[in-house]
């Protein structure tokens, strides 16, 4: 099974699904990132459903690009949905990954792992193990 | 201000807070010492100061009785 991959600002990016509270969105432009160890998407793009810190979320800090300290949040969503694949009732990390707003998440090695996958950087395609 | 104060003085808030004294400990960064810089009204907003927080600020409610972060490099290149 291949992921459909496509470049965007030089990276190789996908359109992920995702379902929160009974809302939904298909997110474009998430760079596929064996650089990150966690999945992170951006919190302006899941702001129109509904997808927001609350009170009782716990907030997490790391190091971005530079050094400097870049704080996000985590939460449980209904789904997340790559390529055919389907991941219920799954943590997702939100936060604020590239200011300039062309890249809208990050599909890190956590969800790449549990989906196979290889990356093919010649055409890109990301192909989805069985 | 210590966070229990705050708490009493702004309680069930967001608020926008300047670190002045933090340690790390079992993998989370404590907040120890802080002054406040904003009373935030909605979540949205807290959303947005959150996850664009300066150097030494942290976007917290006070309905949590600890503040903390976890501590967790998520970008293999930064890991301390």
């Amino acid at each position: 099974m291949e992921l459909n991959t496509y470049l965007h600002d030089r990276l190789i990016c996908t359109s992920i699904f995702i379902r929160y509270k009974g809302s939904t969105k298909v997110i474009d432009n998430v760079a596929i990132d064996t650089g990150a160890v966690e999945s992170i998407l951006s919190t302006t793009v899941v702001k129109e459903i509904g997808l927001r810190a609350e009170a009782t979320d716990k907030t997490a800090v790391t190091r971005g690009a530079g050094g400097s300290k870049m704080r996000y949040f985590y939460k449980m969503v209904d789904e997340i949905e790559i390529g055919s694949k389907r991941f219920i009732n799954i943590k997702m990390d939100f936060g604020n990954i590239d200011p300039s707003g062309a890249i809208n998440g990050l599909v890190g090695l956590d969800l790449l792992s549990q989906l196979h996958a290889v990356i093919d950087i010649d055409i890109p395609i990301v192909y989805l193990k069985d | 201000m210590k966070w229990n104060e705050i708490r009493q003085e702004y309680p069930s808030q967001w608020l926008k807070l300047k670190i002045l004294k933090s340690h790390e400990a079992e993998g989370k960064e404590f907040i120890d010492d802080m002054d406040v810089l904003k009373v935030i009204k909605t979540d949205d907003e807290a959303t947005d100061m959150l996850v664009n927080c300066l150097e030494n600020e942290i976007v917290f409610h006070t309905s949590n009785e600890v503040i903390f972060s976890e501590i967790r490099n998520i970008f293999f290149s930064y890991r301390s």
